[in-house]
């Protein structure tokens, strides 16, 4: 009874956060345009750079140009989405610090709604918003590698389409354990900011994380959001190893071409399997989301045990 | 019932240096001073009793209504909501459930959507049945006036619209107690009229148990049948509306008019100490007399004015509740300092005695 009761009013505040973020056109556009402006100059101005780095890799080896320009183009559209899955979320979670700059939140306080049901309406409602965001980002760069040249089996379409999702749900607990702490309209813009420039290449999105240090890559493997991104480089990328073995490419520089541009990532020298990245990610969505309940429980209570309430901090 | 047992609330306020040096030492070593919001705050109410709980600027009402209400805990002491406590985390739902609060500063009205989608999500959170929610949203929209604006984005409401809209969110749930924290603030006259007299009708119709905090002594009289009057956060008075405003005596004020100006010494000769001032204005053309009606009858002092002088007109007025707490905070000031004079006094008296010794 009480279960049924609880999820009715998550719902209810996840679709009142929802609302909100829609309501917000600027917030919208911006949000869902710069995925996609990003895709754009992937396509414009890197790609024949990624594709002069990736022929050097082939060792002279020629290959069809629609092999190499879908290889270049899967590899580009998953560094976009990888990124893409945590910046977003972080943008979609202005409405959770926007409701503790004007006081709503505190107001929720005189209701008998329950911290862990506020929470969650927040992390659905942010989930929801990134996750729309992401697949039109996704489907957008479908058809980009499908005019470059398409390789994916539906298998692995499908996975892409399971990665982004669970990709989401990290990026989302992420930003929201980040955003908890943040008191003004002003931090979370300038975290935004921060985490848009820096987490592309701590994730291994904007640079192969075999071209960073030895030191550097195994810290960067320690991040849980690294293998979300080695999650969508292997379904988006892996079915082009047959069409470049039947194009003549030897199994060594295949094997080498993925492992330089993190297909198969290698933790400490040894690969890291698929159901294992599934697994770290999982769990780390889990433990983030615990650790949102968690400190919102115990900073409701600390609050009004405090020297001041809420709302007096908003009047 | 509400029940409130020696209930203090202590804020802790830090002491922020001055200047630049001052704000990187308080960067490191932060200071405080104890603020005694509420001190040793206890009194009951009974079930449909309305009481209005007034005080200045920072005499601790609005503190005490967040304790009541489960946003703040109190220091020391104990609240108890119909047997139950609002701050404890196992009793707080079950008390919340049965109160609505309109705070009139802030509105708990979600900013950017309609009206409505705020009551639909109320709906959820108190978890009212969705006949039940549609009975009273009827009511209460037809109550308070609210079908012109009920899709309209809450942004876009004006003042009284949107204390209208908000008293109809804390009674959605129907609740057994409505703590109202300046409701009428900032409303014009007549949207403050419409705004009581609704909350009047929810009173009286559901039998709602109302606490009311204002700086309008008008809503008090309007509202409630009993007063609890509180400074630095103490009670200064506790009891019944009119019991107050007779506190310094049954007052009444009697000002007539005349066309040429006269001398009442008469009055006073006549009636003593019933007539406690005769303040004139005008040029001597307006006179007030003020009389304690509990020895002087208005119509006797009107006759002799009357029979005796040129009268052209005549105003009776009742001494109001405001000029009465004004009183009373002006007797605690004074007795307050009255002890830091005695004190004074006796260290003077002291110190003097030690030098007439030497």
């Amino acid at each position: 009874m009480n279960l049924k009761k609880d999820v009715k009013q998550i719902a209810a505040f996840t679709v009142r956060n929802i609302k909100l973020f829609f309501k917000d056109k600027g917030t919208l556009i911006g949000a869902l345009i710069a995925p996609l402006i990003i895709m754009m100059l992937y396509a414009l101005f890197l790609h024949r750079v990624f594709l002069q780095t990736f022929d050097s890799t082939l060792e002279g080896i020629i290959l069809p140009a629609k092999t190499v320009n879908g290889l270049v183009a899967s590899y580009e559209v998953s560094s976009v989405l990888s990124v893409c899955c945590v910046t977003v979320a972080f943008v979609a979670n202005m409405n959770m610090v926007a409701d503790r700059v004007s006081g709503a939140r505190a107001d929720i306080t005189v209701t008998p709604a329950k911290g862990h049901v506020l929470v969650l309406g927040y992390y659905f409602a942010t989930a929801v918003v990134t996750l729309a965001i992401c697949y039109i980002t996704m489907l957008a760069g479908f058809c980009y590698i499908a005019g470059m040249g398409w390789a994916m089996t539906a298998g692995e379409a499908l996975s892409v389409v399971f990665d982004v999702f669970l990709a989401t749900l990290f990026g989302t607990a992420l930003s929201s354990v980040v955003c908890f702490f943040l008191r003004s309209s002003g931090s979370i813009n300038a975290v935004s900011t921060i985490v848009s420039s820096v987490y592309g290449f701590i994730c291994g999105a904007y640079y192969p994380i075999s071209k960073f240090s030895k030191g550097m890559a195994n810290v960067i493997m320690c991040l849980p959001g690294t293998y979300c991104t080695g999650l969508l480089r292997s379904h988006f990328m892996s079915g082009y190893a047959s069409l470049m073995t039947s194009g003549g490419a030897p199994q060594d520089v295949i094997d080498g071409l993925f492992s330089g541009f993190d297909v198969r990532l290698s933790f400490f020298g040894s690969d890291v399997k698929t159901w294992t990245m599934y697994l770290v990610v999982a769990c780390t969505v889990l433990l983030l989301i615990a650790a949102f309940v968690v400190i919102n429980i115990i900073s409701a209570k600390r609050s009004r045990k405090s020297k001041m309430c809420i709302t007096d901090k908003a009047k | 019932m509400i029940e409130l047992k020696n209930v203090e609330k202590h804020f802790k306020k830090p002491i922020r240096g001055k200047g630049v040096w001052g704000m990187v030492k308080t960067l490191f070593s932060r200071k405080y001073t104890l603020v005694k919001a509420v001190d040793g705050v206890s009194f009951t109410v009974g079930d449909g009793e309305a009481v209005g709980y007034i005080g200045a600027n920072g005499a601790g009402k609005s503190t005490t209504i967040k304790m009541m209400s489960g946003i703040l805990t109190p220091t020391s002491g104990e609240i108890l909501i119909d047997g139950k406590h609002p701050y404890k985390s196992k009793e707080r739902n079950a008390v919340l459930k049965t109160i609505g609060v309109v705070f009139g500063q802030k509105t708990q009205l979600w900013y950017d959507l309609p009206l409505t989608e705020t009551y639909e999500l109320l709906r959820y959170v108190y978890d009212v049945p969705e006949a039940e929610y549609k009975k009273r949203i009827a009511e209460l929209i037809e109550l308070l006036d609210m079908k012109p604006f009920m899709d309209a984005p809450v942004r876009t409401l004006s003042l009284g619209q949107r204390m209208r809209a908000d008293l109809a969110a804390a009674m959605l749930h129907n609740p057994k107690t409505l703590f109202l924290d300046e409701p009428t603030i900032g409303l014009d006259v007549l949207v403050k009229r419409k705004l009581v007299e609704a909350i009047n009708t929810l009173k009286t119709e559901y039998g709602t148990t109302l606490i009311l905090t204002t700086h309008a002594m008008s809503d008090i009289e309007l509202l409630c049948n009993r007063v609890i009057v509180l400074d630095a956060g103490k009670i200064l008075f506790d009891g019944a509306l009119d019991e107050v405003k007779h506190m310094f005596g049954d007052k009444r004020d009697i000002t007539i008019s005349t066309k040429v100006a006269s001398d009442y010494s008469g009055v006073k000769e006549k009636f003593g100490e019933a007539v406690t001032r005769i303040a004139a204005e005008d040029d001597g053309l307006k006179t007030t007399f003020t009389i304690d009606a509990q020895k002087l009858h208005t119509s006797e002092l009107l006759n002799y004015l009357f029979a005796v002088y040129p009268v052209e007109d005549v105003k009776v007025a009742e001494t109001g509740i405001e000029q009465v707490v004004e009183k009373l905070y002006q007797n605690n000031k004074a007795d307050i300092d009255g002890i830091g004079t005695d004190e004074n006094r006796d260290d003077d008296t002291e110190e003097k005695s030690e030098e007439t010794a030497k």
